[in-house]
């Protein structure tokens, strides 16, 4: 539970700060320079906040006015810098000790072992950071904060500066994080698409402010414009055969299946799909002779216009999809939230990605099963395997 | 030619272990001095700045008269020490030692607070948020992370001791065999009947204790470019 009323100020920038909230993931956007990290900042005790107060799971952390300021190494509060900080002369896994060892014995929430099995560090512990990609530091800063066993994690755009098929797979381990822990996140993003994905509770940084506004999808109505050619969905499903043709995949995403272009993955391969939403097209049945192999069948669930153009957000068997389409198409078919239609996109114009730790578990089990009388440990390690398998497959 | 004689072996020992122990001496306070002016901002700042650069401007034999009025039998420090401990500060190796220290002390605090300055506040503010008092933050990731630099500056201190002339000349002991490398030269320069040869020994055995010192340097300073933040 956070609970921040504050007024923060650093160099031009003013920002009343009213940030109250239970949800587990609070996302807070903002354009660039608005004053976004400097928020996150106060928070976790980096910059003094010039009047207000902000508590944190009900625990003061700073109340100017009983000139109290509890200091960062105090708060418990993790922070996933946006330039990562890893502490360079140290190797990975003395990075991931630094605050475990630190921590408090009673807040014992999370074990090494876990955070180095969700985020997939094993093969990293031994590195130096600078030899690390992008990802792979973001991933060990995450883990590094989370084993500190925080009382709230700070993500300061935790996905920025890396490439879209990292940004891909980092968004499906900060699920898998929103997922499995009970700790409280607050994610600040530029991008709308990924705060969509991950995000419960929005806030928005705008004229001086940083305010809750309610579900992420109401960002939709206040930015619509400026995102709608940009956005991108993000849909989970696994890979049910292969193709009709070489290079070609099906994916089942719950009832339906659609066709898309990648490497050849075994047949129950958990893989995500993430979608332009000036790719997908919108039609009312009956649907004539396409060319476009992918209909999938979704309902609208609000109407976002902007300019000349609206963004559809579409709601299929539980999973997010946007469509931009022209005023002109709204009227003429009468689009409306709560409207059936057919959302239709072609299969190149998905990208897929199996999380490497997915198609290394799937390895891991096939070598597995020809060892598996070896030895006990190794049949009690598998069956811990096959458990994040099963979870995974939660879609 | 190469081998040395008493007098200039005693002269080499007593210059190594008075820089050597200059070097320790120093290196504490300098290291938290140094880091005091990377990182904090206090009153006087700027007078404490002046005061510990200040032996590295002043002409050494400043240096040293001032050693000799502070720490002499009736100085305000000398006093009390020779009545309390029995330490005898000028004329003797204690004051030859301050000596040393003082003209080495300004260029390793120098040094420690350019490499200080070098470490990314950025990571120390990581550490705090990982639950790091100050005091772990300094020992675990600003040190390590300025330690060549701070070394570097060590080195530096212990080759100007070597070199420490003037104010040695005014706290020494000036009697055979308790002469600094130094001086020895200067004697032997100024003795009416010293040989040429043993003068050169003296003179190349400076420069090459100089030359080593700096070239170690220059190698902890690479070490650390190499090894810097990016």
């Amino acid at each position: 539970m956070i609970e921040a009323r504050c007024r923060v100020e650093r160099g031009a920038l003013r920002l009343d700060v009213e940030l109250v909230s239970a949800a587990p993931v609070i996302g807070i956007f903002g354009p660039s320079g608005s004053g976004k990290t400097s928020v996150l900042y106060a928070i976790a005790g980096l910059l003094r906040p010039t009047s207000g107060a902000i508590a944190v799971d009900g625990v003061l952390t700073d109340d100017p006015i009983n000139d109290l300021q509890l200091p960062p190494h105090r708060r418990q509060i993790g922070f996933v810098f946006q330039e990562n900080r890893l502490f360079p002369h140290w190797t990975v896994a003395q990075n991931l000790l630094a605050g475990y060892r630190l921590r408090k014995a009673r807040a014992a929430r999370m074990p090494l072992e876990a955070a180095i099995a969700l985020l997939d560090l094993e093969p990293l512990l031994d590195r130096i950071p600078d030899s690390l990609s992008g990802g792979e530091q973001r991933r060990v800063a995450i883990a590094r904060a989370l084993l500190t066993s925080p009382r709230l994690l700070i993500l300061d755009e935790p996905l920025t500066g890396l490439d879209a098929r990292l940004r891909d797979s980092l968004l499906h381990y900060l699920q898998r994080l929103t997922q499995q822990l009970a700790v409280q996140i607050l994610y600040v993003s530029h991008t709308l698409g990924d705060f969509l994905t991950l995000a419960n509770v929005a806030a928005v940084v705008r004229d001086g402010t940083c305010r809750l506004i309610g579900s992420p999808e109401q960002l939709l109505d206040l930015y619509a414009g400026s995102a709608a050619e940009t956005m991108e969905a993000t849909l989970c499903g696994y890979v049910t055969a292969p193709g009709p043709d070489p290079g070609l995949m099906e994916v089942g995403l719950g009832r339906a299946t659609v066709m898309t272009v990648g490497p050849a993955l075994p047949r129950g391969t958990p893989v995500r799909l993430t979608l332009a939403a000036s790719q997908v097209l919108l039609a009312l049945p009956p649907l004539p002779a396409l060319s476009i192999r992918n209909r999938l069948p979704a309902r609208i669930v609000a109407l976002h216009p902007t300019g000349g153009h609206a963004l559809v957000a579409l709601d299929m068997d539980g999973q997010r999809l946007f469509a931009d389409v022209t005023l002109a198409a709204v009227r003429e078919l009468a689009l409306r939230p709560g409207l059936d239609v057919i959302a239709c996109f072609k299969a190149r114009a998905a990208r897929l990605t199996a999380p490497a730790s997915m198609s290394a578990a799937v390895d891991d089990i096939a070598q597995s099963g020809q060892q598996i009388q070896s030895s006990s440990a190794e049949l009690s390690n598998l069956a811990e395997r096959l458990k994040t398998l099963v979870g995974q497959f939660k879609v | 030619m190469l081998i040395l004689s008493e007098t200039e072996w005693s002269a080499l020992k007593l210059s190594l272990l008075l820089a050597g122990g200059a070097a320790l001496v120093t290196l504490p306070p300098g290291v938290l001095l140094g880091w005091l002016l990377a990182r904090r901002q206090f009153p006087y700042k700027l007078l404490v700045e002046i005061l510990v650069f200040l032996p590295l401007v002043t002409p050494p034999v400043v240096t040293g008269y001032i050693i000799l009025i502070f720490c002499g039998r009736h100085g305000w420090l000398g006093k009390p020490l020779l009545d309390g401990f029995g330490l005898q500060m000028v004329f003797a190796w204690p004051g030859m030692l301050l000596a040393a220290a003082a003209s080495g002390f300004p260029l390793l605090v120098r040094s420690v607070r350019t490499a200080i300055e070098g470490v990314d506040v950025r990571l120390e503010q990581a550490a705090a948020t990982l639950g790091f008092p100050p005091w772990r933050v300094f020992w675990r990731i600003t040190l390590p992370l300025a330690w060549p630099g701070v070394l570097a500056g060590s080195v530096l201190c212990f080759a100007r001791a070597v070199g420490e002339f003037g104010a040695t000349r005014v706290v020494g002991m000036n009697t055979d065999g308790h002469r600094t490398l130094p001086l020895e030269i200067y004697y032997q320069i100024d003795a009416p009947d010293g040989t040429g040869v043993e003068l050169l020994r003296l003179v190349l055995l400076s420069l090459l204790l100089s030359a080593g010192a700096l070239c170690l340097c220059e190698f902890l300073l690479r070490r650390k470019n190499r090894g810097s933040t990016p």
